[in-house]
């Protein structure tokens, strides 16, 4: 049996089923995330395994015992907050030490602990301050050494950072994966932030009404996405109507424009398809064996990226390109040849597709 | 033309004049708040003939019944303290935690001892009271209730403010998570969250059961009400006197909490009221 384990977890609030049979298997010293949109049921998985909501149906194990009929505080599972939620009456010493005053432990045991944790989260001189005297990454901080300094079981973060700014979000998000990875501590993630996500987890669950929609590694989820959800939820996703011209030799036309899956495409001759394709997965030029020809439409400037607009016959295609200084970026209205490889390609039958609608980069941190 | 096209034009044109009459305004105020206050203050010192005086202070603290009144008083507004505290501050929290819904009926029970007049409250506690099986009517405990009633609204409100002020929810959720129960989780983190909302209700309490009248004389007790009513009826300088020392003891109270809740971690300044 796995570390953490839930079973055919259902969760009712009301009438509003919020988790539909959630099962899910976690190893000790893993770090998995559920990512999702608001409503996804992320939040309310994370707060059944917590002990701060009693799942409908279902049983979640913890090393072996049933957690059911565990109350919250006898659990031992650290808990960091979006808000922190550090103790205003007490100091960031007395903060990190209440957990383990309440395990009984002696004065000079928890002296050494709490130094420890200081230590761990770098914070050594702020002992003696308040949480108000601090800044949120700060505190934070404070908030992560007070769920770990009494050694739990396993951690568990909801949506720890979207209540920061974005350069320290970065940064103490490496930081949550250093402490973790030091600690070897089991660690459940709450995110709406693929980047996030991606970044930080060996294990990611993108999770879609109440369910698991795809469990995997980062780079399985965003290569290979198992559904047409994911495929769209997780980056940008340029979705093209297509038609089949050869199914066994899985070839298909965009706009009158032969394209190649490298593999068998399963529709018949004719039949109507989408393909996938992600913007960095294009690139300006006629030597790949894929090409579809358009015009530019619109150039955007990311910084380290420069995504371009090309109109191909009726569609639009994003393509993403590294900012360099030596090539001078694509203009407005100059025809362009976009090449790609067949392994590229992200094909799916169009009736099968409940897509969601194409999130962008920019615009999926805010679900 | 919107209005916020025209607002900074008007601004510029009479910032000057207006600036005038908001201080003209807060002078007014404060001559209608003072002037009476003066007045009294000045009336009370002319307890001897042509000269000033504080002969009527001196009489208020010779006459016995003062202080023991007074005492009386007080005693009964601890009493009212400590047994309103004690019923309302878990019943708040109990309420934000588990039963946010009937935050709304609470609200509406609030109303209710400004909506009943005391006197139909008195008279209420002494028919229901006065016989079996509850002959309590000479027992201070019925005086003591009856004020837990009036005082409730202060209380609750207070109270209320502070646990807005506070993540009570995170921090219980947080407080749990580290392996502490219900007793840990109100003493250690709820109540020193709390400790202005507290105090503004103790204070708020101390001063409208120290005065109260309708309740004390109903129910036949000598406290500090009917006192000052009584030498309000036959004495001319001395109710000046006594209402200057309570304004003066409110108005310390106020600075009290003001001087304890000043510079305190994450409670600023919730003094009763809305925040």
């Amino acid at each position: 049996m796995a570390f953490l384990e839930l079973r055919e977890v259902v969760k009712n609030f009301g009438r509003n089923t919020v988790v539909r049979g959630l099962s899910l298997s976690v190893e000790k010293g893993e770090f998995l995330s559920f990512l999702g949109g608001s409503g996804c049921g992320k939040t309310t998985t994370l707060r059944m395994i917590a002990g701060f909501e009693t799942p409908s149906a279902g049983s979640i194990n913890l090393d072996g015992r049933d957690l059911s009929r565990i109350p919250p505080n006898h659990r031992n599972l650290g808990m960091v907050f979006q808000n922190y939620a550090l103790f205003p009456n007490m100091t960031v010493a007395r903060n990190i030490a209440f957990g383990l005053k309440i395990a009984g432990q002696r004065g000079d045991a928890i002296s050494k602990r709490v130094e420890e944790m200081l230590e761990l989260i770098h914070m050594g001189e702020f002992a003696q301050r308040y949480p108000h005297q601090l800044s949120g990454g700060q505190q934070q901080r404070v908030a992560l050494a007070r769920a770990l300094a009494r050694k739990p079981a396993a951690l568990l973060l909801d949506e720890p950072l979207s209540a920061l700014d974005a350069k320290i979000r970065v940064r103490l998000r490496d930081d949550i994966r250093a402490i973790q990875q030091a600690l070897g501590i089991t660690t459940i993630y709450v995110t709406h932030d693929q980047e996030e996500a991606l970044s930080i987890s060996d294990r990611v669950a993108v999770m879609r009404e109440g369910r698991i929609e795809q469990i995997g590694a980062p780079f399985e989820i965003y290569n290979s996405p198992g559904t047409p959800y994911v495929a769209t939820f997780i980056g940008t996703l340029n979705v093209l109507s297509a038609i089949v011209k050869d199914a066994a030799k899985g070839l298909m036309l965009v706009e009158g424009q032969e394209i190649g899956a490298g593999k068998p495409i399963e529709a018949g001759t004719g039949g109507e398809l989408r393909l996938s394709l992600r913007p960095e997965a294009l690139s300006a030029g006629s030597a790949g064996p894929n090409l579809l020809r358009g015009r530019v439409e619109n150039v955007k400037f990311l910084g380290s990226i420069v995504r371009s607009l090309v109109r191909v016959g009726t569609q639009l295609v994003s393509m993403d390109g590294f900012s360099d200084p030596r090539l001078a970026p694509p203009r407005v209205g100059e025809e362009l040849t976009l090449s790609f490889a067949p392994e590229a390609c992200m094909v799916a039958k169009p009736e099968a597709a409940p897509l969601a609608e194409t999130v962008d980069d920019e615009e999926s941190g805010e679900a | 033309m919107s209005a916020g096209e025209r607002r900074p034009r008007r601004a510029r044109h009479g910032s000057g004049i207006r600036a005038g009459f908001s201080w003209l305004w807060i002078l007014l105020g404060l001559v209608y708040f003072f002037l009476p206050l003066i007045a009294t203050f000045l009336f009370s010192l002319r307890g001897k003939k042509g000269v000033l005086s504080f002969v009527a202070y001196q009489h208020v603290f010779a006459d016995p019944q003062f202080l023991r009144t007074f005492g009386f008083s007080l005693e009964m507004a601890i009493l009212t303290v400590i047994v309103g505290l004690a019923l309302i501050v878990p019943t708040a929290i109990w309420i934000y935690l588990k039963l946010p819904k009937a935050k709304s009926v609470i609200e509406f029970f609030t109303l209710l001892p400004f909506v009943i007049p005391p006197i139909i409250l008195a008279f209420g506690l002494i028919r229901t009271y006065s016989r079996p099986p509850f002959a309590i009517v000479s027992s201070p405990i019925l005086l003591v209730a009856g004020y837990v009633i009036i005082s409730f609204p202060y209380i609750y409100k207070s109270v209320d403010a502070g646990l807005r002020a506070m993540d009570l929810r995170g921090l219980t959720e947080a407080a749990q998570s580290l392996g502490a129960g219900w007793l840990t989780l109100f003493f250690k983190v709820i109540i020193p969250n709390l400790k202005t909302a507290l105090l503004s209700a103790l204070f708020l309490t101390l001063a409208i059961v120290i005065g109260e009248l309708t309740l004390a004389v109903l129910l036949a007790w000598p406290a500090f009400g009917p006192y000052m009513a009584l030498m309000g009826r036959n004495l001319a300088y001395e109710p000046a006197a006594l209402a200057i020392l309570s304004f003066g003891m409110t108005w310390g109270a106020i600075g009290l909490i003001q001087a304890i809740s000043r510079g305190k971690p994450g409670e600023g300044s919730n003094l009763g009221g809305t925040h």
